[in-house]
């Protein structure tokens, strides 16, 4: 037969135990919790990284579909080719998305039983990147079409100052095809034959208000001043 | 003085408490057993307890019916001892005859003796008593204390609980009708909301990556 003290004994090794084991498994569930929510942050971060430089690729790619564009309306008659062309490029461009999913990315983090407040911050800045995200391609297809149009009137302005186009050509008219074209032999040089020397000499001769810091001034001769 | 043992509900009752807090102390902190955070509590061990407290009665009434019995066994020998002893000095005064006050103060001396001796065997028996309740004291101390232990420790725990600033369980967000509405209003077309809600619909109360997945499918689109 067990004397008291082994009794008391068992006792009060057994609640320890019991308290070891409970204390023991909320440890190990407050760690699951915080390196779910680590990890999850983690790959929040990778992919926050990786859609910025996404929209950051997609805003490359308008920028250079605008400067084609522009290129191409200088062409005579190019204008709405170019227009067809540049919004079909900017609509074919793949889209950024945004397509984390906190469950793929740290597995267990709905379930964790601790790191509520983490965990939800953490759910905010996903939430807040979505919708960033979503801001920034809102109304791509509007977007697209102002981009385009914008594009052409920069192509008009483009041929106005190049001179391909004469005085008294509308926007109206650069869109209709239906430009009064100069004769002057277009400059042959880094500008890619699209200068002629009338328009450039206007366009130095003008000076924009800029006065003796113009560059273009730079070595002009006094005449020209 | 004997040991004054309480029940478990009396010593509960004393708290303010019932024996929910033992048999689901994370109950009275919001943590019971029914949830997910009762995994961190573990219940007294009441049958423990009191098998420590029958051990513990069973062991004072043992040597305290020991003492007592030894007690009125020495007791009783002292008496006997004494009674032969007077005999005897009756009897040394019969033939050749002791005068009666010489017998006499034999006799007193004799009966004082006895009493001296009973004095000091009922001295000693009740230190041998108080003794023992102390002991037995100590042991039913030691168990009192492993029973408040367990209550403080219950407190300790839910406060490492609430430090670990607990989620509530599991609780994977599912689709609201407010979810929908929210997501629609961040689209363009009207023809996307149309068809968006009508999708988004039947994801309401299923889990909400699907419908986030479902917007971004509109958004992509759009």
């Amino acid at each position: 037969m067990a004397t008291l003290s082994q009794i008391l004994a068992g006792f009060r090794a057994d609640q320890q135990l019991g308290q070891k084991e409970t204390l023991g498994m909320l440890g190990e569930s407050i760690f699951e919790s915080e390196t779910s929510v680590k990890e999850g942050s983690r790959a929040y971060q990778e992919a926050a990284d990786d859609i910025g430089l996404d929209i950051q690729k997609y805003g490359e790619q308008g920028a250079k579909i605008d400067t084609a564009q522009k290129v191409l309306s200088l062409i005579p008659g190019g204008q709405i080719p170019a227009a067809i062309l540049g919004f079909g490029a900017r609509r074919a461009r793949k889209k950024p998305k945004f397509t984390f999913d906190i469950n793929k990315a740290a597995p267990g983090f709905e379930d964790r039983l601790f790191a509520d407040q983490a965990g939800k911050d953490l759910l905010s800045s996903i939430e807040g990147t979505r919708d960033i995200v979503s801001q920034a391609l809102k109304g791509s297809f509007f977007n697209d079409l102002v981009s385009t149009a914008t594009s052409l009137y920069g192509g008009y302005q483009a041929a106005e100052l190049a001179g391909t186009v004469s005085e008294g050509t509308t926007f109206m008219d650069f869109l209709r095809n239906q430009a009064k074209e100069t004769d002057n032999t277009p400059v042959v040089d880094a500008t890619r034959n699209i200068f002629d020397n009338d328009s450039f000499n206007v366009f130095r001769g003008n000076n924009y208000g800029l006065g003796d810091r113009s560059l273009y001034n730079i070595g002009v001769e006094e005449e020209w001043l | 003085m004997a040991i004054e043992y309480k029940t478990l509900e009396q010593l509960l009752e004393e708290r303010g408490l019932s024996m929910d807090a033992l048999k689901d102390p994370g109950q009275r902190f919001g943590y019971g057993s029914g949830g997910e955070y009762g995994q961190f509590f573990s219940p007294f061990d009441i049958e423990g307890y009191q098998e420590g407290i029958q051990s513990l009665k069973g062991l004072e009434s043992s040597l305290m019916g020991g003492i007592e019995q030894q007690f009125g066994f020495q007791a009783g020998r002292q008496r006997t001892g004494l009674q032969s002893e007077l005999q005897k000095i009756q009897q040394a005064g019969k033939p050749s005859g002791l005068t009666g006050g010489a017998q006499d103060r034999l006799m007193s001396m004799a009966r004082q003796a006895g009493s001296e001796s009973y004095g000091d065997l009922a001295r000693q028996t009740s230190q041998r008593r108080t003794a023992t309740q102390e002991q037995l004291g100590s042991q039913y101390g030691a168990l009192q204390g492993m029973f408040t232990s367990f209550l403080g420790d219950s407190t300790t725990r839910a406060l490492q609980i609430t430090q670990a600033d607990p989620t509530g369980g599991s609780q994977e967000k599912l689709s609201t009708a407010q979810d929908v509405e929210r997501f629609n209003s961040r689209l363009q077309g009207v023809g996307d909301r149309a068809s968006f809600i009508a999708a988004a619909q039947s994801l309401i109360g299923k889990p909400y990556q699907l419908l986030i997945d479902l917007y971004g499918d509109y958004a992509q689109n759009g």
